[in-house]
């Protein structure tokens, strides 16, 4: 009963926003889901990282046979690099760099697009706040001042809209911030990894799995 | 008495008559005389006593008639005291008369004025189309020159009655109205108390009703109801749910519902004239995003198939059919920049480099062109809203100092325009934003894919040299 009084009282707000209260709604859930499934990502990622020596270690003992050990990207980097790796010391950075490339672009996907779309809902929730004035003015200038009732509407329209708008885009923001700075320590990470892996096997001589 | 003055006539006659005759004569005379006399006397007494007996008859007449005047003048007396209480009385009876018509003037005006205010009510009420005798009764009741009597009263009371009973119930019916397109039409109406009533055709197009003017039909409101109202009202025609929207305002809001479904013209035309340049900002914004979203469309393909068959020809040393390959694929920028660089095959690492440095140098303007136009656009465009509320309040002001603050309907028209650029510049900026990250992401994804494919193939062409080279060295060794 009580969920369902919430949710009658959600609508009531869903309704006396006005038309910009949909969209408000579509941005605040992909905000969160993208924000939640990248957190996710990178929590579970974070949890199976491991060194390069262990990684090594891993490859070499039980090569393709429990892929799920270590995080996603190492596993790639590592077999990538093993098959592609060179004697030129300098060659092999580039290799590494190239192989890193589009694992530092996954890292930061979808968390521009959180930071943009919550950059986005304090506009709209603007927009609604301008909406709801035109109709204030529109009773205005049919019902002069007195009908405080009439005026109430689109007041409250405006302001339910920047509210929301509020409400929507500072979590985005927040969330957006959070995931971009771990999103920049994985990419550090990532480097980090490259330059163990290529210290570590500067010694080994090409070719050998 | 009469007989009087002829006797002493005739004695002095007598006396007077020379007495030439003789004694005798004389004797005769005088007993002539005497008999005379004595008839004189007795005619004399005869007629005292006629004299008499008539005295006493008029006397007994006078008084007779004496006494009738008095009586006569004693009834007229008590008439004259009967009319004057009359009179009296019809003064009286005036006075209060006059009173009493004040009190039905009164009472007149009154039930005028009510029947007047009931009209007028009646006009408004949803309930009228029900009672078509209202109109009979109240012109009745209005008559002029006719007091409108108890029944009238009687009526007039009736009908409020009824009305009040009217407010107090959901009427359902089928029933004939005039409708959105000013057309007759027949459907089910519904009516709640006085507030609301709402039609259903067959079509199941839904509405509400109001009265019209002149009271004695129902005729729809200009505006839709919206999704979420239909939904509702569908079902309590239904007979499924037990909640009807209700414009407890009396109208109010049915007319800010047509109001609300506005044309977007008028909507335009209240933005003044910076309206026109935001419009243009997002047509060419939109342009832009069509030509990008082609480009970038025809771009993108599956390059990692490409470039596996790039890297086997490379290392099977292919040269020419690498070069040819890339050729038919140069549609894609990553085969561009790999045919671009394998010119320069056979030659140090740095040219190499350079080499696929100036591809990728090349390809970058045709996929970033217009991505900065975009974004400033986007940036432009509420700045013109802005710039529009400004000026509508600068007008607004200058209305201001003109008539001052008094009506806030000549106010009205610099805010709406203040408010319809904001409106407008966000409205074209929001997508615009959104648009530009898509693409500007899209343009990223692909940038990075070049580099990632053009540094394999730099780095698989390097290996092959590299192998040469030490081909080369075994050769030599």
């Amino acid at each position: 009963m009580q969920q369902l009084n919430l949710v009658d009282r959600m609508l009531e707000l869903f309704q006396s926003g006005g038309e910009l209260m949909i969209p408000l709604m579509g941005l605040s859930l992909i905000i969160w889901t993208l924000a939640i499934v990248k957190g996710i990502r990178f929590l579970r990622e974070r949890h199976k990282e491991t060194s390069p020596q262990q990684c090594m270690d891993m490859y070499r003992h039980k090569a393709g046979v429990n892929k799920a050990e270590p995080a996603h990207w190492q596993w790639d980097i590592l077999s990538r690099y093993i098959d592609e790796r060179c004697e030129d010391p300098e060659l092999n950075r580039e290799i590494l760099k190239s192989i890193r490339a589009p694992h530092e672009f996954n890292a930061m996907c979808s968390i521009g697009t959180i930071l943009i779309l919550s950059a986005v809902a304090p506009l709209l929730g603007l927009l609604g706040t301008v909406t709801g004035m035109i109709t204030t003015f529109d009773v205005i200038s049919q019902f002069g001042t007195g009908n405080a009732r009439a005026l109430a509407s689109g007041i409250s329209k405006a302001l339910i809209t920047t509210q929301s708008g509020l409400v929507v885009a500072v979590p985005g923001l927040i969330l957006g911030g959070l995931l971009f700075r771990r999103g920049e320590k994985l990419k550090a990470r990532m480097e980090l990894f490259c330059i163990g892996l290529q210290e570590l096997t500067d010694s080994l001589t090409p070719g050998r799995k | 008495m009469k007989y009087l003055p002829c006797t002493l006539f005739f004695v002095v006659a007598l006396a007077v008559c020379p007495a030439t005759a003789q004694d005798q004569d004389w004797q005769d005379a005088s007993n002539a005389v005497n008999t005379l006399l004595a008839q004189a006397i007795r005619d004399a007494d005869k007629t005292r006593a006629i004299i008499s007996t008539e005295k006493r008859d008029i006397s007994a007449e006078k008084a007779t008639l004496q006494h009738r005047i008095d009586s006569k003048q004693k009834r007229f007396d008590q008439l004259k005291t009967h009319y004057e209480t009359l009179l009296e009385q019809e003064k009286a009876l005036k006075e209060e008369l006059a009173e009493k018509a004040q009190e039905i003037k009164t009472i007149d005006g009154t039930i005028r004025t009510s029947a007047k205010q009931a009209r007028d009510y009646f006009h408004e009420s949803l309930t009228t189309p029900e009672y078509p005798e209202r109109s009979v009764v109240l012109a009745e009741v209005l008559q002029p020159d006719t007091f409108p009597g108890l029944d009238g009263i009687r009526n007039l009371l009736s009908l409020h009655l009824d009305e009040m009973n009217a407010s107090g119930e959901i009427s359902k019916r089928n029933g004939s109205f005039i409708g959105r397109d000013g057309m007759d039409k027949t459907g089910e109406l519904i009516r709640i108390g006085t507030f609301t009533a709402a039609y259903r055709l067959q079509d199941g197009t839904l509405g509400f009703l109001r009265p019209t003017s002149d009271g004695n039909k129902l005729m729809a409101v200009q505006g839709e109801p919206g999704w979420s109202l239909s939904e509702l009202m569908d079902d309590y025609f239904d007979g499924k749910a037990a909640v009807f929207p209700v414009d407890i305002s009396n109208g109010a809001a049915f007319t800010r519902l047509a109001q609300e479904q506005k044309g977007l013209w008028e909507w335009l035309r209240a933005g003044g004239l910076l309206v026109w340049p935001i419009i243009l900002v997002g047509i060419v914004a939109i342009g832009i995003v069509i030509e990008r979203f082609n480009t970038l469309r025809k771009i993108r393909g599956n390059s990692d198939r490409n470039m596996q068959h790039i890297l086997q020809m490379v290392a099977k040393g292919e040269w020419k059919k690498c070069g040819n390959f890339c050729n038919a694929k140069s549609q894609f920028p990553t085969c561009r920049i790999i045919g671009h660089t394998l010119k320069y095959m056979g030659n140090t690492r740095e040219i190499i480099e350079n080499a696929f440095q100036e591809g990728l140098l090349k390809e970058l303007p045709v996929l970033e062109r217009f991505l900065p136009t975009l974004n400033v656009l986007a940036a432009v465009a509420p700045l013109l809203g802005l710039l529009g509320t400004v000026t509508g309040m600068i007008n607004t002001f200058q209305i201001i100092t003109l008539y001052g603050t008094g009506d806030p309907r000549m106010m009205s028209g610099g805010i709406s325009e203040a408010l319809v650029t904001t409106q407008l510049g966000l409205a074209v900026a929001v997508p615009i934003m959104i648009l530009h990250h898509m693409l500007e992401r899209r343009v990223d994804k692909i940038i990075g894919d070049m580099e990632e494919k053009g540094t394999g193939f730099a780095i698989a062409l390097m290996k092959k040299g590299q192998n040469k080279k030490w081909e080369n060295f075994d050769a030599a060794a």
